[in-house]
C-alpha cells in the first residue's frame, strides 16, 4: 500500500516539477498573494503562542472550547463558501491500477489537509503557546493533535457528499439552493436579530458536554479524564465510518458516472426550438456556431449552476447586507445600488466560463474552429455574442427577482443596472478574448463545484474583479462629486464607448495571436489532469 | 445520400493539380525535429497511406496540412493551392476525421453533423437532409437525443466520419479512422473511402492496422523519423525490402528496423 503512496506522491511531484519552469510572474504573485494570505494567519498563531502562557487557566477553560468550535466551523463551512475543497484524488484516473481503496482513502484523508491549512496554522500556534503554559501538563497539549482527524475525516465526508450531491443531476440546482442558503447565514445572522437571540446557543453549543471541540479543549488543558478521551475517541471513529462510508459510495457512483458518460442529460433535449433562434436571425456559420454555443451551455452542468447561481445566488447574498437598510426603500447605499452591485457579482460568477476562458469548455474540440473554413474571428464573435446573450438573461432574472421581493427598483436604477453590467460586459469581453488564446485551459463541463483555475487564471479573475469594480466605481464616485445621477449615466456611457473600441482592438489582436499560437491553444486546452487535482 | 458533385474533370481550382504536394517539409518541437525534410505528392484520385511508426511525424504532417501546426520550412500545396497562405479555400475541400475527436460531447450526433455542415456553407435545408441521411447510413440515428459524450468510441469515429463526408470534399485525411469501429462499421466507411476514390477525390490515410493499408492503398509511403524513407505501390515496397517480406507488415518491420520478439524474457 505504502508503495502506491509513494507512486502516486511521486508522480504529483514530477507533475509539479515538470510545471515548474514555466511558472510566470503570475505565478510568483500568485504566490505573494498566498503569503499574505496565510501570513495573516501566521501571525495569529504567533500571537497565539507568545500570548496563550499568560492566559489563566479558567479563562482558557471557557474559551478554548469556542475557539475549536470556531476552527470546527471554518474547517468545515468555509470551502462551501469559497467553492474550494483543496487538493483531491483524480478517482477516475486512478481507479484502474491496483490500488487498494485503503491507500486511497488515506491519501485523500491526508489531502484534506489543504482544504483548511489556515486552521493547521492557527492549531500549530495554540498548541505552542498551550505547551508554553506555566499551568498546564507538558504534553497535555498534544491532545490537539486528536482533533486534527476528527476534522480531516469529517471533512472527507462533507466534501464527498458534497460532490456526490451535486453529480446528480436532478438534485444539483436544489443543492446549489441548499449550499447558498448556508452561505448567506453568516451575514444574515450578524445583520438582524437573530443573530442576538442564537448567540446563547452558539455558545452553549461551543461549551457543551461531550462536544468533541469539548473534550478535545479539556483534554489538552490537562484535564485529563479517561471519558473524555473515550468521548473524543467516539467522535472520531464515527465521522472517520462516515467518511469511509461516503468515500465508498463516492467510488461506486464514479464507476457509474464513468460508465454514462455525460449521460443523464440526453433527455433534455426539448429546448431546441427555444435556443434555435439565431438561425432564425443571423446567417450561417455565425448562426450555427452560436446555436451550438447555446445548445451545449445549457446542457453543461457546470454552466447551468454558474448561471443559476448568478441569477439567484447573486440576488440572496446581498438581501442580509441590506437588513440594517431597508431594502424596500432607497436610501442607503447597497439598497440604492442593489442591482448594479448583485449584477456585477452575478457577472463575476459567470466571468471564468461565459468570458475570460472562452475554449475551456470546448476543450479538445475548439481544434475544429481552425479546421472548418471559417475566420477565426467569426468564432469569437459568436461566442461573445452567446455570453452577451446569457449576461442580457441574467440581468433581467435579476431584476425580476428584485421587483419580485420589492426592492427598491426606480427605472433609472434598472438603467444603471443595465449599464453597468454593459460597460463591464464589455471590458471583461475584450479582455477575456485575450486570455482565451493566451491563457486557456481545459475546463471541464460536468464538474460544477470545484475550482478549475489555474494560479495565472486565478489572478487574471483578480485583477479583473478589481478593473471592474474600478470600472463602476469611477460612476459612482462622478455621482457622488457632482450629485447627479446623469453624471453617473454620462460616465458609463462614455465608458462603454471607449469599452466598444477597446473591445474591437483587443478582438483584432486576440484573432491574430489565436491564429499565430494556434497549437499553443490546442496544446493547452488538451492538457490532462494529474492524479491529484487542486479544486 | 444526396448526389455529390462529380469531382473528375470539374472546373475547379487545382483541378489537375496534386492532391497534396509536399516538400521539404521541416517542423521542430523543442529542438526535436518532429518532421524532418519531407516530400510527399498525392495524386488525385489515389487511396494513399502514410504508414510509420509512433512518432514518426504523421499526425504533425496532417496537423500541418490542416493548418493546425505551423512548418518551420518547406512548402506545402494541396490541390494546386498554397499552404498556409490559403488555408481558407483548402479547409473547405478538406474531410478531416483525426486521430483525436474534434467532436463536442454535448451536442448529439445529429445537431453536431448540422452544425458542422453550416460551418462549411451548406445550406439548411441541405445540411438537415444530408444529416438525416449521414446518420442513417452510420445507424447513428437509434437514439437522436443521445449525446455525443455518450457514443463509444467506434460511434464517435463514426460520427467523426459522417462530419468528414457532410461537405463532399475533395480530399480526405485520416488519422487512424478505423481504431475502435467494428468490423460492419469498418467495412462502410472503407466502402464509402473507395467509392469517393472512384469519384476522383484522394484519400491520405495513416493507419498501424497494415491489412487494411495493404487492401485500400494504390500508394504507400513510410515515414520514420519525420523522413520518408520508402514510397511506391505494394509490390514495389516489396522489391526494395529483403528477400522473404510478403505481407506489408513485414516490408514496413523491416524498413524502419524493427525486430522479431524472440523470447527474450526468462521471467514471462
Amino acid at each position: 500500500m505504502w508503495q502506491q503512496i509513494r507512486a502516486i506522491a511521486w508522480a504529483q511531484f514530477r507533475i509539479a516539477r515538470n510545471h515548474l519552469p514555466r511558472t510566470t510572474a503570475g505565478g510568483v504573485l500568485m504566490w505573494v498573494m498566498s503569503l499574505l494570505w496565510y501570513g495573516v494567519y501566521a501571525a495569529f498563531a504567533i500571537v497565539l503562542a507568545l500570548r496563550l502562557p499568560d492566559v489563566p487557566v479558567p479563562q482558557l477553560q471557557q474559551w478554548t472550547p469556542v475557539g475549536l468550535f470556531g476552527v470546527f466551523l471554518f474547517w468545515q463551512v468555509v470551502p462551501l463558501f469559497t467553492l474550494s475543497t483543496g487538493w483531491s484524488l483524480q478517482l477516475n484516473k486512478l481507479r484502474v491500477f491496483p490500488v487498494r481503496d485503503s491507500a486511497l482513502f488515506g491519501i485523500e484523508i491526508t489531502l484534506r489537509l489543504t482544504s483548511a491549512p489556515e486552521m493547521l496554522i492557527v492549531l500549530a500556534g495554540a498548541l505552542i503557546g498551550l505547551c508554553r503554559h506555566p499551568a498546564i501538563p507538558l504534553f497535555a497539549p498534544l491532545f490537539l493533535l486528536l482533533y486534527v482527524p476528527f476534522n480531516l475525516f469529517l471533512q472527507l465526508a462533507i466534501r464527498d457528499l458534497i460532490l456526490y450531491s451535486f453529480e446528480r443531476n436532478r438534485f444539483r440546482e436544489l443543492f446549489a439552493a441548499l449550499v447558498i442558503s448556508i452561505s448567506i447565514l453568516p451575514q444574515f445572522l450578524s445583520r438582524t436579530r437573530l443573530g442576538h437571540i442564537l448567540r446563547p446557543y452558539f455558545f452553549a453549543t461551543a461549551r457543551g458536554s461531550a462536544a468533541p471541540w469539548r473534550e478535545a479543549s479539556s483534554l489538552s488543558l490537562g484535564s485529563f479524564s479517561v471519558l473524555d478521551l473515550i468521548l473524543l475517541l467516539v467522535w472520531t471513529s464515527a465521522v472517520y465510518a462516515l467518511a469511509r462510508w461516503q468515500f465508498e459510495k463516492s467510488f461506486r457512483h464514479e464507476e457509474t458516472v464513468r460508465s454514462a458518460g455525460p449521460g443523464i442529460l440526453s433527455r433534455q433535449s426539448k429546448e431546441t426550438g427555444l435556443i434555435g433562434w439565431p438561425t432564425r436571425v443571423f446567417r450561417d456559420p455565425l448562426a450555427a456556431l452560436l446555436q451550438k454555443e447555446f445548445q451545449s451551455l445549457v446542457r453543461m452542468p457546470r454552466f447551468r449552476v454558474l448561471f443559476g447561481m448568478a441569477c439567484i445566488f447573486s440576488v440572496l447574498i446581498f438581501i442580509p447586507v441590506t437588513f440594517n437598510q431597508d431594502i424596500h426603500k432607497a436610501g442607503g447605499f447597497i439598497s440604492s445600488n442593489f442591482l448594479p452591485i448583485v449584477n456585477l457579482y452575478g457577472l463575476l460568477l459567470l466571468s471564468d466560463v461565459l468570458l475570460l476562458n472562452i475554449f475551456g469548455l470546448d476543450r479538445r474540440a475548439a481544434q475544429l474552429y481552425f479546421v472548418a473554413p471559417v475566420p477565426f474571428e467569426t468564432v469569437i464573435r459568436a461566442k461573445n455574442l452567446a455570453a452577451v446573450s446569457f449576461v442580457v438573461l441574467q440581468t433581467l432574472a435579476v431584476l425580476i427577482i428584485a421587483l419580485l421581493i420589492r426592492a427598491a427598483v426606480t427605472p433609472f436604477s434598472a438603467f444603471i443596472g443595465a449599464a453597468s453590467s454593459a460597460v463591464v460586459t464589455i471590458y471583461l469581453l475584450a479582455v477575456g478574448n485575450f486570455t482565451s488564446v493566451s491563457l486557456a485551459r481545459p475546463v471541464n463541463p460536468s464538474q460544477t463545484f470545484k475550482k478549475q483555475g489555474g494560479a495565472r487564471m486565478q489572478l487574471w479573475l483578480l485583477l479583473c474583479s478589481i478593473g471592474m469594480y474600478a470600472l463602476v466605481g469611477f460612476a459612482f464616485l462622478a455621482r457622488w462629486a457632482l450629485h447627479s445621477d446623469w453624471a453617473m449615466a454620462g460616465i458609463l456611457l462614455l465608458e462603454f464607448a471607449i469599452g466598444v473600441i477597446v473591445y474591437r482592438l483587443a478582438t483584432e489582436s486576440a484573432v491574430a495571436r489565436g491564429l499565430r499560437d494556434r497549437e499553443l491553444l490546442m496544446e493547452a486546452l488538451s492538457k490532462g489532469a494529474s492524479p491529484v487535482s487542486a479544486g | 445520400m444526396s448526389a455529390a458533385p462529380e469531382l473528375v474533370g470539374a472546373s475547379i481550382v487545382g483541378a489537375n493539380a496534386p492532391a497534396i504536394e509536399i516538400h521539404d517539409l521541416h517542423k521542430i518541437y523543442n529542438g526535436f525535429h518532429a518532421v524532418d525534410g519531407l516530400s510527399v505528392t498525392v495524386p488525385q484520385g489515389c487511396f494513399f497511406g502514410f504508414l510509420g511508426p509512433n512518432g514518426a511525424g504523421k499526425t504533425t504532417t496532417i496537423k500541418m496540412l490542416m493548418g493546425l501546426a505551423q512548418p518551420d520550412s518547406g512548402s506545402m500545396h494541396v490541390l494546386g493551392m498554397p499552404m498556409p497562405q490559403h488555408s481558407l479555400d483548402i479547409r473547405k475541400e478538406i474531410g478531416l476525421v483525426p486521430d483525436d475527436s474534434l467532436l463536442f460531447d454535448y451536442l448529439t450526433g445529429a445537431e453536431y453533423l448540422d452544425f458542422v455542415a453550416r460551418l462549411y456553407g451548406l445550406s439548411r435545408p441541405s445540411a438537415k437532409e444530408r444529416t438525416r441521411e449521414l446518420l442513417e447510413v452510420f445507424q447513428l440515428d437509434e437514439n437522436p437525443r443521445k449525446l455525443i459524450g455518450e457514443y463509444s468510441k467506434g460511434m464517435r469515429k463514426r460520427v467523426a466520419m459522417a462530419a468528414a463526408l457532410i461537405h463532399s470534399p475533395r480530399l480526405f485525411l485520416m488519422d487512424e479512422p478505423f481504431e475502435g469501429v467494428d468490423a460492419v462499421g469498418a467495412r462502410l466507411m472503407k466502402d464509402i473511402l473507395l467509392e469517393q476514390v472512384h469519384r476522383g477525390a484522394a484519400v491520405f490515410l495513416t493507419s498501424h492496422v497494415l491489412d487494411v493499408v495493404e487492401r485500400l492503398c494504390d500508394r504507400i509511403a513510410i515515414i520514420s523519423r519525420g523522413k520518408v524513407i520508402a514510397e511506391g505501390t505494394v509490390p514495389e515496397l516489396r522489391e526494395r525490402a529483403a528477400a522473404g517480406a510478403i505481407s506489408l507488415e513485414d516490408i514496413f518491420v523491416q524498413l524502419v528496423g524493427g525486430e522479431r520478439y524472440s523470447g527474450k524474457f526468462d521471467w514471462l
